[in-house]
């Protein structure tokens, strides 16, 4: 008889331990995908840095526009990963959006200055950029994937037990509309 | 010296023959009536040796026909199927030895001739791309690409090389067979196109065929190190199966628009028989392959007058569905 309990005790600890090791691999793999944003959105802002220095001494008109940037580029310090509040880390895409916005508007104004608009250094930051911006969008949606991932495990059965016992939680997908109107007033 | 009795005139009739008059009244009408010259030469001689190739396959049959009465009747070697075997052999080698020298050898001269001469002038209406009818994507790409499983033989036809929109750009007919003996087996027959892309990405990606459930796909790929890649379109989803060395690396090369522009490129280049369109992101450039039966780029018979439009109208719609492949990806983009 106790040999059976003992044999039904390993089976569930056994059991236990596969989906909690699921689940905490999903939650990391999540993690490194946020990670892979937050390096994206490094690059970005050195770019920005460097447009903003090449521009600025030629865009004197545009005195609105690299103040909007400035103050968005530093709002949006800081590692992503290390915001644990899903309203944190909307509010947060939130101000990266709007930054983007602005360097749009800014490569925009760029077209006005035929100085500018040839400029070798110029191109090949708006390339870099662009670049950039379709990285930012692939580790996104890769983020979204894994998110996915972990959610459908924390909400189906028996994973949803697991998850509840060690307190892992669904996650937020990151929703560029969501990010949108949490867009900062500048 | 050859004088045609109609003076050949290319109508642009589609969209891609546009412009392509005058480079045929230039470049093309002279080297075909050249062909033709030296086609109606080809026959002339074939029709002479005509009689003489009959006259030799009758010999040859009566000879091997005595032989084998007379073996089978000679109590030492009667029933003896290896020697059998030998003496067919050898009536087939020189049934066809003597089939070359009355024809085969000057069809297949013709051909290459025409496709040497004819093909480099299209090529470069369409691109900054040469051709030749031997050449070979290598051997060390299609490895590189994993796109394929091992191979023992590699038969390429139809190279062409250059540039295309700015871009590197090499495709090949290509056939490729692994075993020996009895047991070779035809892994791809289709069409392969390299290109280089705008985009710089330091892994590889490979698309290839949905096997149709989890099963068949595991079995079919999961040996491999890459990860398997989830994407979001679920029409994508369920005919391809994408596994990659970096998750987001994939994602950076396979948009949702470019999604969209495979599928699209699937349905326009394969039909439900022959296979699915396979593609491997390596080295900052794509291998696309594209299963066919048929064969491109091959001009009507030897019995049959060049002084024609039809198989130059041909090879210009052939053409553009090869460069097409890249134009419908966008790739230079």
């Amino acid at each position: 008889m106790s040999y059976i309990i003992f044999s039904i005790a390993f089976i569930f600890l056994v059991w236990f331990y596969v989906i909690y090791s699921s689940l905490i691999r999903k939650k990391n793999k999540a993690l490194e995908a946020l990670s892979g944003i937050d390096v994206q959105l490094k690059k970005r802002h050195d770019l920005i840095s460097n447009l903003v220095e090449v521009t600025k001494g030629f865009m004197r008109h545009e005195k609105n526009i690299f103040e909007n940037v400035t103050k968005l580029r530093t709002m949006a310090q800081g590692d992503v990963t290390k915001i644990r509040d899903a309203k944190d880390q909307a509010e947060r895409f939130g101000v990266e959006n709007a930054l983007d916005g602005q360097v749009k508007q800014l490569l925009i104004a760029v077209e006005n200055y035929p100085e500018l608009k040839s400029n070798q250094t110029v191109l090949q930051l708006q390339k870099s950029y662009s670049d950039v911006e379709e990285h930012i969008a692939a580790s996104r949606r890769f983020y979204n994937s894994t998110v996915n991932d972990i959610n459908n495990k924390v909400e189906i059965f028996p994973g949803s037990l697991v998850a509840s016992l060690v307190g892992i939680r669904k996650k937020a997908f990151f929703k560029a509309e969501d990010a949108d109107k949490d867009l900062v007033n500048v | 010296m050859f004088k045609p009795q109609i003076d050949l005139v290319f109508e642009e009739r589609e969209p891609h023959e546009k412009g392509f008059s005058a480079i045929f009244e230039r470049d093309i009408k002279p080297i075909i009536y050249a062909l033709e010259e030296d086609r109606e030469r080809k026959m002339l001689t074939i029709k002479k040796r005509r009689p003489y190739a009959i006259a030799g396959v009758a010999i040859v049959v009566l000879f091997f026909g005595f032989i084998f009465w007379f073996l089978e009747n000679s109590p030492v070697v009667a029933g003896d199927d290896d020697l059998y075997t030998l003496l067919i052999s050898v009536a087939f080698i020189i049934i066809f030895l003597i089939y070359s020298w009355a024809y085969g050898f000057f069809a297949s001269k013709y051909r290459l001739d025409y496709k040497n001469k004819i093909l480099p002038a299209i090529v470069n209406f369409y691109s900054s791309c040469s051709y030749t009818e031997d050449g070979k994507i290598l051997g060390p790409v299609l490895s590189d690409s994993n796109l394929f499983e091992k191979f023992t033989d590699h038969i390429s036809e139809d190279y062409i090389s250059g540039w295309y929109k700015n871009k590197k750009f090499a495709f090949s007919e290509v056939k490729l067979i692994k075993g020996s003996g009895k047991n070779r087996t035809t892994i791809f027959k289709g069409v392969l196109i390299f290109v280089e892309m705008n985009k710089k990405f330091q892994g590889k990606t490979l698309v290839r065929a949905d096997k149709g459930s989890r099963v068949n796909n595991w079995m079919s790929y999961g040996w491999s190190k890459n990860e398997r890649v989830e994407l979001e379109d679920p029409k994508f989803e369920k005919l391809f199966e994408v596994y990659s060395t970096n998750q987001v690396e994939a994602r950076y090369l396979l948009t949702p628009a470019f999604m969209e522009r495979l599928l699209g490129l699937e349905k326009a280049y394969t039909g439900k028989k022959s296979g699915r369109v396979r593609a491997s992101f390596f080295a900052n450039s794509v291998l696309i392959a594209i299963p066919r039966s048929g064969n491109l780029f091959e001009p009507r018979s030897i019995r049959e007058s060049a002084v024609s439009t039809e198989d130059i109208r041909k090879f210009l719609g052939e053409m553009n569905e090869v460069f097409g492949v890249v134009d419908i990806l966008r790739l230079y983009e």
